[in-house]
């Protein structure tokens, strides 16, 4: 996702509106669509369209850690945990010496978030140096284990931008959660609930110590993943299910008529028991 | 660059899979996308009619009360489709769904007086479960098929839902298949998607030898309760969903039930590492 205002090939605005309407389970296969069709906007549709983090294992720590644009550089990808990319580059751009500092310590801090809220998956930060300040993504990614013949995934992007101004530093995040669950049943037959939304975020935080950044973007992805997997839990999918459920009435239309005309009728009586003020 | 092959081949890849109530919308950016009107138009026909057929396009068709259902079922033309109930061939503009050109049909004598009962029964059983839905039922070598659609449409709301049954009841061996279909597009500020389907293979209790009412009473009668039975599995297994997949994706909390204290993650971490060396 770009952060900056710029004008906007309006290829890439058909393009966005499309993906909001295709599925999003096939979000993959439609953004290849759209680089087929457009391979000159390649670079921004890449940019602009989420599509799920691939996971690669790094060659030096067995480290398994996620794919995105921000960690490439040509056809090569940079582990976070080796600072080493694959394949090997010659000439390729690294965070500055102190901005690495601080992204190890958020692979290892988001390590650890992953770890109790997700029970598992994979997680990786990449930091890069902006003049000033600087930028990163968070990413996450969970594939379920398709227990009780439930198949789910989730993917998280948060990418974030911070501006240092004396002790206060500015911090805009954008986080962009996918999820995808199929669940197959003799019953229900075949199920696919799938859906990516975009929220984003602002917050200005004391920072005494450069290690307090990573500290400070913890909160702001914990607060957001936290409001996300409620949002898309109990409001999106929750509209779904009640949109079916309107599509076809579980109970009898005609039964329910019958039950508001009684309603109506003993609310009606009611009415007529009153006694009836007296004038005098 | 793609060739023109590819491009129409993509162009109607994306046409088919708009969801309900968004074909002009996704034709719109398709359009916007080739940026050749020409070369879209005259290729995509293909993708349209299998639109049209597949979700069960809703016409209004002139001289006729009601909707019209577009389906396969009823295709006599590539462009030309059966109304069953007035027994008239309309042709349809797929690139509009705009219906004219309404002929007299020749009917299936063999199975129509059967067909009709059904049509009745049908009927009711929609006005009870599917508040503005259309239905079609067509009888022909000895089959009848149901075809039944709801849709129900708010952009404005940023939702937009499609139910689709088709019901096959073979008359010869009284073996009875559906397929049930939903689709439903969430999408304020996101994009959700809900696609189901489910196949349903049964055998009717009434055969031909017995009257066409009791026969298509027993159809009605196994619909229902196949649909209720689907309808009320969906449910569960949204239920399910929310309680048990999404947890096993990510926790609501961690199991400390608290936050996550971040301050402290950096220095045992830092701590942890210093103790290593």
């Amino acid at each position: 996702m770009d952060m900056e205002e710029e004008e906007v090939n309006p290829q890439v605005n058909f393009a966005l509106d499309l993906m909001r309407r295709l599925p999003p389970q096939n979000a993959e296969k439609n953004l290849l669509s759209l680089i087929t069709l457009l391979p000159d906007l390649t670079e921004d549709l890449l940019n602009t369209v989420d599509q799920p983090l691939k996971v690669q294992t790094c060659a030096e720590t067995g480290k398994e850690y996620l794919l995105c644009e921000y960690n490439r550089d040509g056809d090569s990808y940079r582990s976070p945990w080796s600072n080493k990319f694959t394949p090997p580059l010659a000439d390729a751009t690294y965070p500055s010496a102190r901005l690495r500092k601080l992204e190890i310590s958020a692979n290892d801090a988001f390590d650890a978030y992953r770890e109790l809220y997700f029970e598992g998956g994979v997680s990786s930060v990449y930091f890069w140096d902006l003049s000033p300040g600087f930028a990163g993504v968070v990413l996450i990614k969970k594939v379920g284990d398709g227990a009780r013949r439930m198949k789910g995934a989730w993917d998280s992007i948060h990418v974030f931008e911070v501006q240092e101004k004396n002790r206060n530093s500015h911090y805009r995040l954008t986080s962009t959660v996918m999820l995808h669950m199929v669940t197959n049943k003799p019953d229900l037959g075949h199920m696919n609930l799938s859906g990516s939304m975009t929220r984003q975020a602002e917050q200005d935080y004391v920072v005494d110590d450069p290690s307090m950044h990573v500290a400070n973007i913890g909160r702001m992805v914990e607060e957001m993943e936290i409001k996300m997997r409620h949002l898309l839990k109990d409001v999106y999918f929750g509209k779904t299910k009640d949109v079916v459920n309107d599509l076809r009435s579980i109970e009898s239309l005609a039964k329910m008529k019958k039950q508001q005309d009684m309603q109506r009728e003993i609310a009606a009586k009611l009415q007529e028991r009153q006694p009836k003020p007296t004038i005098s | 660059m793609a060739t023109v092959e590819e491009k129409i081949s993509i162009a109607s890849s994306f046409l088919k899979a708009a969801p309900p109530g968004e074909i002009n919308d996704v034709f719109n950016d398709v359009r916007g996308l080739v940026g050749d009107d020409e070369l879209l138009d005259g290729g995509i026909l293909n993708a349209l009619e299998e639109y049209n057929t597949e979700e069960l396009a809703t016409v209004d068709v002139p001289g006729i009360e009601g909707k019209a259902i577009v389906s396969k079922h009823g295709q006599i033309e590539s462009d030309r489709f059966l109304h069953p109930k007035t027994n008239k061939v309309f042709k349809l503009d797929h690139f509009r769904q705009v219906a004219s050109d309404v002929q007299d049909h020749t009917v299936d004598e063999g199975i129509e007086e059967l067909r009709k009962t059904i049509e009745k029964d049908t009927e009711d059983y929609m006005a009870d479960r599917y508040a503005e839905g259309v239905s079609a039922v067509y009888g022909s070598n000895g089959k009848i098929t149901i075809a039944i659609v709801h849709n129900k449409y708010s952009p404005s709301n940023f939702w937009n839902g499609r139910w689709r049954s088709i019901w096959q009841l073979e008359t010869t061996t009284s073996q009875v298949k559906g397929t049930l279909k939903c689709k439903v597009h969430y999408y304020e500020d996101g994009n959700v998607q809900l696609e189901t389907s489910k196949e349903i293979d049964e055998k009717l209790s009434k055969t031909s030898a017995d009257p066409n009412t009791a026969v298509s009473r027993a159809l009605l009668d196994l619909i229902a309760t196949a649909e209720l039975k689907y309808q009320t599995a969906l449910n569960e297994s949204y239920h399910e969903m929310a309680e048990n997949t999404f947890n096993g994706l990510r926790r609501a909390l961690p199991m400390t039930r608290s936050k996550l204290d971040w301050n402290k993650i950096l220095t045992y971490r830092i701590g942890a590492e210093l103790s290593a060396k």
